[in-house]
C-alpha cells in the first residue's frame, strides 16, 4: 500500500535483519550493561516524534523507543502481529468487530496513567483534517471516522471504551489487515495531556509508554534518549540511545570507522568495496538480499510512444540490468518480474529479462520508430538513484531512444508524483507487509497518483487481482495462482522496467555482541514498517 | 607600478582619454607584467580545450564504457600507458575526455554570464550617469536591492521556479544576478568622467545623452569594463561549478567541473582523482582570468580593489 | 557634523525599509511562481485529494494572492513567520538556532581572513615592488582561484579522516577550525590586496611624510585623515563580506554539514518547504541591508563628503 523510497525502508529492513538475529543469540539474561549507548546517524533532522505525522524511516526509528502501539510485530522471522499495549483481543461479528483488553498498571514516562481512553484521542487526532495526518485514510475503515473528520461527528461512533480496560473498535467493513494498521508508527499511543499542553510544538516534548524517554533534541545537532523508569515491560540493556542529526552519508560512514557511530544501513554504494576490504571492519558488515525490495521505472500508457506495448518491452530489452548491480559493487539481484524475492508468490523459475539492444531496435521499428524518440525521465536526486539513471540512459541513446533526465528533491518528487505529473519515473519499492497484494494491488490498480503511476488499468488484471483479494488466507494456494496469472499478464504487457532488487547492506559494530556473522542461519526480518526494537539489544 | 585608489566609486587618478590610443606600447607593457602572459597562456589553454574539444578529446565524454569499471564498479585509477590517462569516473566515462569537453561548459557560462553582466552593467550604469539625479537615484537604489538579494538563495529559487536547468538557464541566471556590481562600479566613473571639462562643455553644447554615451563616456569607462569583466569571467565559472556541486547548475548529463567535483566528493575514498582533476582545471582557469585582470589593471593603470 | 550624520542616518534607514519592502514583495512573488501546492506537500504523498483540500483550507491558502500577502505583512509585524511545512515548527526557531550557529562560523571565519590576509597584506605593503610583494600576490590569487568546498572536503578528509586531529562532525568550537580554516585562506586573498593598497596608500601619503618629517606624532590630525580614507576600501569589503557571511555559505555548510542559514535555506528550497524559505530570504535580505546601512554610516564618518551625495 504505501510506496517507499529506499530512506524509509532499506534501512529498516537491513537493520532489523541483523539486530533481530543479535536478539535472538542473546537469549535469556545477558548480563545489563548500564552506561551503554547505542549511536546512530541520519543526513538530515528526524521529522517529527508526534504519530500524527510519522511513518517515514527517520521519523519511526526515533519514536519507536518511546512508544507502544495496542499491537506490534514480534521479532521474529515470520511476521507475527503481538500484544503491545493491549494483552489480548477478540475479533466478532464476522470480523467487523475487536475487542481490545488493555494492559493494567501502564504509565507513560512521565508518570501519567495510561487510559483506554487514550487510544480514542489518538485515533482522532489522526482524523482531524486540520492535523494534515498523510494516515488519516487508514483509519477510515472504523465505523464513524469519516463523520468525524467530516465534522459532521464529535466522537468516532466505532471506538468505544466498555470497561475500565477494555476497547471495543467496530469497522464498517472486515479488514484482513486491521492489526496490521494498528501495529504501524502511526497508531502509536501518545500521553494525551502532554500533546494538549504543547499542542503543534508537542514533539519536542514527546511522552509515550515505550521503553525510552525524550532526553534532548536539538534539532540538526542530535537527540537523545533515555531508558523509561515507568516502563512495563523488562527493562532494556542499553541505557540510551543516541541519533547524530546532519552529517552527510559519507560523513557517517566516516564516523562508523572512527567508532562513533554503531550501525549504519544502507552503506553507500561507493562504499561498499573499501568496507569490505578493511580489515578494521571486518565482521561488521553485512548484506541482505530478498528484503522485498524493487527498484523499478514506470511509463505512462497513455503517453505518447508509451502508448504502444512494443515501445514498452523495447525499452525494457534495452536496459543493462547486470550494469546496474555492478555500479552497486554487486549488491542487487537484476529484476525479472515485478514481485521481489521476499513476497510469498514470488515466482524463483521465471526466466531473466534479456539484454538485447538489437531487438530493442527492432521492435522501436515495428512500433513505428524507426528513429528513436525523446522522453524526460524524472527522479529524485537521491545520488545512487541518479547515478543509475544515467546508465539507463545510456543504454536508451544506444537504441534511438533520447532521454532528458530532471532530477528534483525527494519531497519535490513524491509531490509531484501525487499530482500525476510524472509519466517516467522511478519508483523504489519496499515491502509494506509481505503480500503480493501489498505491491500489485496498490501500484498496478486505482489512478496515476494514488497508485498506478502507470494509468496502466488493465481491466483483465484488475479482475484477477479482485478475485485473489476477496480470497480467504486458508486457500493461498490458489490465491497465488491468480497472482501469478495476473503478473503473467503485467509482465507482457510491461507497463513498467523493473530493474533489480537491492540488498539491504549494514555496517554493525562489533561492540554489539555476539556478532551475527556468528549465527548459523542469517535470515530476515520482514517487517519494513516497524524499525529496529533496541529494546531487545545489549552492547559491550 | 603606480597605485590607483582602491575603490570603484573613488575618482580616476590620471585623465583616461589618452590610454587607448597607445595600444602598441600598452600590449609591452602587458608582456612585461610576467603574471600577464601567464594568465593569458591559461586562458587561452581553457579556450583551446572548450573549441576543440571534439578534435583533442581522446574519446565521447558521454561514453560509459563497459571495461571502464573494475568487476565490482570500482573506477580505473589513471594510468599513462592505459587506455585512461586520467582514470574512468564512477559511470565508466574517461575523466579526461570529460576534463577537455567540461572546459566547453564553463567557459560557455563564465563568457555567456559575463556578457550579459557587462552588457546589462554598462547601458544601465551610463543610462543612470547620464540622466538626471532623479533617475540615477531611482536607478541606483533598485540596484542595491538588487544587490541586497543574496546570491546562492536568488539562484536556487529562480531555478526551482523555472523547474529545471540547462547551459542557458545557468547562463541566464548568472548573467541577471550579475550586473549590479557592474552597474556601481560604471556608473562611478562615467559620474567622473562627465564632470571633465571638455565633456562638460559637449553637454551644455546640447550634445544627446547617446551622443554623450557613446563619444564620449564609454570609450573612458571602458578600460576598467576590460579589468572588471576579467575578474568576473574568473567568479562566473567559479559560480558555475557551485551551482554545479549544489545540483542546480547544468543538468547532470553534460560533462561540468564543478559537477565532477561534486561527484568527486562522494568517490573521494575510492576513486580521488574524480575529484583531484576538475579542480585543478577550475583553478587554473580562474586564476588565468583573475592573472589577466590584474595585468590589465596594471597596464591600464586602474585598481581592481 | 553631528546633525549631518544623523540626518543621513535617517535618509538611509528610510531607503532601508523601501528595500526591505520591495524585496518582501519579490519575494512573496517569487513564491507563488513556484509550482508546487504546498497542501500537498505538507500532507505528503500518501494522503487522499480529501486530506488536501481540507488542510489548504485550514491554512487560507485558497485565498486570493494579495490577501495572503497582506496576512504575511501582518504576521510578518508580529515576527510570526508560520510554520515549516516538513519540520512541523515554527520558522522563527529555526532561523533562531540557524543564525546561532552562521554567527559562531561567520566571526570564525573573518577571524581566520583578517589574521591571514592582513599579515600577508602587511607584509607585501612593505615589501613592495620586491619578489616577496610578487609572491604573496601570487600566492593570494591562488587561494581566490581554488574552489573553497573542493578546499574544504579536502580538509576534511585529511585532518579529520585519515589523520583524524578534528572531529567529522558536531557544532562545538572545535568543529569550526576546519570551515574557517577554508573560508579563510579562500577569502584572505582579497584582504591580503585591500589592505596592502590602504596601507601603501598610508605610507606614500604626503601627509604622512610631512608629519614624520616635523616630528609629529603619528596619530595627527592629517594621519587621521589619511588613515581614514584608506580605510574606506577595507571597511566596503568587510561590509560585503560579513553580509555574506551572516547570510550563509551554502557550499561550505554542505561540506562540512555545519547548520547554519545557508543550509536551512538551501533544504528549505530543494524540498520547497516554502515558509521556511520566505523566512530565511527575508532574514539574510535584512541582514544585508542592515550591514549596508552601517558600512555606509562607516563611510559617513570616515569621509564627510559622503554624506552629502
Amino acid at each position: 500500500m504505501i510506496r517507499r523510497s529506499w530512506r524509509s525502508l532499506a534501512p529498516g529492513a537491513g537493520l532489523g535483519v541483523a539486530l533481530l538475529l543479535l536478539a535472538q543469540s542473546l537469549g535469556g539474561g545477558a548480563a545489563a550493561s548500564s552506561g551503554t549507548t547505542f549511536t546512530m546517524a541520519y543526513q538530515s533532522d528526524v521529522p517529527t516524534l508526534s504519530p500524527v505525522n510519522g511513518g517515514g524511516y527517520e521519523s519511526s526509528q526515533a519514536s519507536a523507543p518511546l512508544y507502544d502501539g495496542l499491537v506490534t510485530y514480534a521479532p521474529t522471522l515470520q511476521p507475527k502481529i503481538v500484544p503491545d499495549l493491549a494483552t489480548s483481543w477478540k475479533v466478532e461479528d464476522g470480523g467487523r468487530v475487536y475487542v481490545f483488553t488493555l494492559r493494567k498498571g501502564v504509565r507513560y514516562s512521565n508518570g501519567d496513567a495510561f487510559q483506554p481512553a487514550d487510544v480514542i484521542y489518538n485515533i482522532e487526532q489522526q482524523l482531524i483534517p486540520g492535523n494534515a495526518s498523510w494516515a488519516e485514510s487508514f483509519y477510515e475503515g472504523i465505523a464513524g471516522a469519516s463523520a468525524f473528520a467530516a465534522g459532521k461527528a464529535k466522537t468516532v461512533s466505532g471506538l468505544k471504551v466498555t470497561g475500565p480496560n477494555t476497547l471495543q473498535i467496530t469497522l464498517t467493513q472486515p479488514e484482513g489487515y486491521f492489526l496490521s494498521i494498528l501495529a504501524m508508527p502511526t497508531s502509536y499511543i501518545a500521553d494525551p495531556k502532554v500533546e494538549q499542553k504543547w499542542g503543534k510544538a508537542y514533539q519536542d516534548h514527546a511522552v509515550g509508554t515505550g521503553p525510552y524517554e525524550l532526553v534532548s533534541w536539538t534539532h540538526n545537532s542530535q537527540l537523545v534518549e533515555k531508558v523509561n523508569p515507568y516502563y512495563w515491560g523488562p527493562k532494556p540493556k542499553i541505557a540510551e540511545i543516541k541519533f547524530i542529526l546532519g552529517p552527510s552519508p559519507t560523513t557517517i560512514y566516516d564516523m562508523f570507522v572512527k567508532g562513533e557511530v554503531d550501525a549504519l544501513s544502507p552503506v553507500p554504494s561507493n562504499l561498499v568495496v573499501p568496507t569490505q576490504n578493511n580489515r578494521a571492519l571486518s565482521g561488521e558488515f553485512h548484506t541482505v538480499a530478498d528484503t522485498g525490495s524493487l527498484e523499478y521505472y514506470f511509463m505512462d500508457v497513455h503517453t505518447g510512444p508509451f502508448k504502444s506495448v512494443l515501445v514498452r518491452q523495447a525499452m525494457n530489452l534495452a536496459v543493462n540490468r547486470m550494469r546496474l548491480v555492478q555500479l552497486q559493487a554487486g549488491q542487487a539481484t537484476p529484476a525479472n518480474q515485478y514481485l521481489p524475492p521476499g513476497y510469498p508468490g514470488y515466482q524463483p523459475g521465471l526466466p531473466p529479462i534479456a539484454y538485447n539492444p538489437a531487438k530493442a531496435r527492432a521492435l522501436l521499428k515495428q512500433a513505428g520508430y524507426p528513429h528513436g524518440f525523446s522522453v524526460t525521465l524524472s527522479v529524485n536526486n537521491d545520488p545512487g538513484v541518479v547515478q543509475r539513471a544515467q546508465s539507463v540512459i545510456a543504454n536508451l541513446a544506444a537504441i534511438g531512444v533520447k532521454v532528458t533526465l530532471d532530477s528534483m528533491s525527494l519531497s519535490a518528487y513524491d509531490t509531484a508524483l501525487s499530482e500525476g505529473k510524472i509519466h517516467f519515473g522511478v519508483i523504489d519499492w519496499g515491502m509494506d507487509y509481505p503480500d503480493p497484494q501489498d505491491i500489485m494491488q496498490s501500484s498496478l490498480t486505482g489512478t496515476p497518483g494514488t497508485g498506478d503511476m502507470a494509468g496502466w488499468n488493465n481491466a483483465k488484471f484488475i479482475s484477477l487481482m479482485n478475485r485473489a483479494d476477496a480470497m480467504a488466507p486458508t486457500q493461498d494456494a490458489l490465491r497465488y495462482k491468480l497472482y501469478d496469472q495476473a503478473q503473467a499478464i503485467a509482465l507482457a504487457q510491461a507497463p513498467w522496467i523493473p530493474l533489480f532488487y537491492p540488498n539491504t547492506t549494514i555496517l554493525i559494530s562489533n561492540a554489539l555482541s555476539p556478532s551475527p556473522g556468528k549465527r548459523a542461519n542469517l535470515g530476515y526480518y520482514l517487517n519494513p514498517v516497524l524499525p529496529i526494537s533496541i529494546q531487545d539489544l545489549s552492547m559491550r | 607600478m603606480q597605485v590607483a585608489p582602491a575603490s570603484p566609486d573613488a575618482p580616476l587618478g590620471t585623465a583616461a582619454a589618452s590610454e587607448t590610443g597607445r595600444g602598441g606600447r600598452a600590449w609591452r607593457r602587458f608582456l612585461a607584467t610576467g603574471v600577464g602572459p601567464a594568465g593569458a597562456a591559461a586562458v587561452l589553454l581553457t579556450l583551446l580545450m572548450a573549441v576543440l574539444a571534439p578534435q583533442i578529446a581522446p574519446y565521447n565524454p558521454l561514453t560509459q564504457f563497459q571495461n571502464g569499471l573494475h568487476l565490482n564498479g570500482v573506477p580505473f585509477a589513471p594510468q599513462w600507458h592505459g587506455p585512461f590517462i586520467l582514470g574512468t569516473d564512477d559511470l565508466g566515462r574517461d575523466v579526461l575526455s570529460r576534463i577537455i569537453w567540461g572546459a566547453r561548459v564553463s567557459m560557455e557560462v563564465g563568457i555567456g554570464a559575463t556578457a550579459i553582466n557587462v552588457g546589462l552593467g554598462v547601458l544601465l550604469g551610463l543610462f543612470a550617469a547620464t540622466s538626471g539625479p532623479v533617475v540615477e537615484n531611482a536607478v541606483m537604489r533598485f540596484t542595491d536591492m538588487m544587490m541586497a538579494f543574496p546570491f546562492y538563495l536568488f539562484v536556487l529559487l529562480l531555478v526551482a521556479v523555472v523547474g529545471h536547468t540547462s547551459t542557458w538557464t545557468v547562463i541566464l541566471v548568472l548573467g541577471v544576478l550579475g550586473w549590479p556590481a557592474i552597474v556601481r562600479m560604471v556608473r562611478g566613473q562615467a559620474v567622473v568622467i562627465r564632470e571633465l571639462d571638455y565633456v562638460a562643455s559637449a553637454r551644455a553644447s546640447g550634445a544627446t545623452r547617446a551622443r554623450l554615451m557613446l563619444r564620449h563616456v564609454l570609450p573612458n569607462v571602458l578600460p576598467t569594463v576590460l579589468v572588471y569583466g576579467s575578474l568576473t569571467v574568473s567568479s562566473n565559472i567559479m559560480a558555475e561549478s557551485g551551482l554545479s556541486f549544489l545540483g542546480v547548475g547544468v543538468p547532470v548529463t553534460q560533462p561540468s567541473w564543478g559537477g565532477m567535483v561534486a561527484e568527486g566528493l562522494v568517490n573521494f575514498q575510492t576513486a580521488p582523482w574524480i575529484l583531484i582533476f576538475p579542480g585543478i582545471a577550475l583553478a587554473i582557469a580562474c586564476i588565468g582570468f583573475n592573472l589577466v585582470a590584474e595585468a590589465l589593471a596594471d597596464v591600464l593603470n586602474r585598481s581592481v580593489g | 557634523m553631528g546633525r549631518g550624520l544623523t540626518a543621513y542616518v535617517v535618509r538611509r534607514l528610510g531607503w532601508a525599509l523601501v528595500t526591505l519592502l520591495g524585496i518582501s514583495v519579490i519575494n512573496f512573488i517569487l513564491i507563488f511562481a513556484v509550482p508546487v501546492d504546498p497542501a500537498r506537500m505538507i500532507v505528503g504523498i500518501h494522503a487522499p485529494e480529501s486530506t488536501v483540500i481540507a488542510v489548504r483550507h485550514a491554512l487560507g491558502l485558497d485565498r486570493p494572492v494579495w490577501i495572503q500577502y497582506v496576512l504575511f505583512l501582518w504576521r510578518l509585524l508580529h515576527f510570526n513567520l508560520g510554520y515549516s511545512y516538513l519540520m512541523n515548527r515554527p520558522v522563527t526557531g529555526l532561523i533562531a538556532q540557524a543564525f546561532g550557529n552562521t554567527a559562531r562560523l561567520a566571526v570564525a571565519a573573518f577571524a581566520a581572513e583578517i589574521l591571514i590576509g592582513g599579515t600577508l597584506g602587511y607584509v607585501a605593503a612593505f615589501q613592495r615592488g620586491r619578489f616577496a610583494d610578487r609572491a604573496l600576490s601570487l600566492v593570494g590569487l591562488v587561494g581566490m582561484s581554488i574552489p573553497n568546498y573542493w578546499l574544504g572536503a579536502m580538509f576534511l578528509f585529511l585532518f579529520a579522516f585519515a589523520i583524524p586531529i578534528f572531529p567529522l562532525y558536531g557544532q562545538g568550537n572545535v568543529n569550526l577550525v576546519l570551515p574557517a580554516l577554508t573560508i579563510g585562506l579562500t577569502g584572505a586573498a582579497y584582504y591580503m590586496r585591500v589592505l596592502r593598497t590602504s596601507l601603501i596608500e598610508i605610507i606614500q601619503s604626503d601627509h604622512v611624510r610631512t608629519a614624520r618629517a616635523k616630528g609629529l606624532g603619528p596619530w595627527s590630525l592629517s594621519v587621521r585623515h589619511v588613515v581614514r580614507n584608506a580605510l574606506i576600501p577595507v571597511v566596503t569589503l568587510a561590509g560585503m563580506d560579513i553580509a555574506g557571511m551572516l547570510s550563509g555559505i551554502v557550499i561550505i555548510e554542505s561540506v562540512f554539514g555545519w547548520p547554519g542559514i545557508g543550509l536551512l535555506s538551501y533544504q528549505a528550497i530543494q524540498n520547497l518547504d516554502i515558509p521556511v524559505v520566505m523566512g530565511t530570504v527575508l532574514y539574510t535580505t535584512t541582514v544585508i541591508v542592515l550591514l549596508n546601512l552601517a558600512v555606509d554610516v562607516a563611510y559617513a564618518f570616515l569621509d564627510p563628503r559622503v554624506r552629502y551625495g
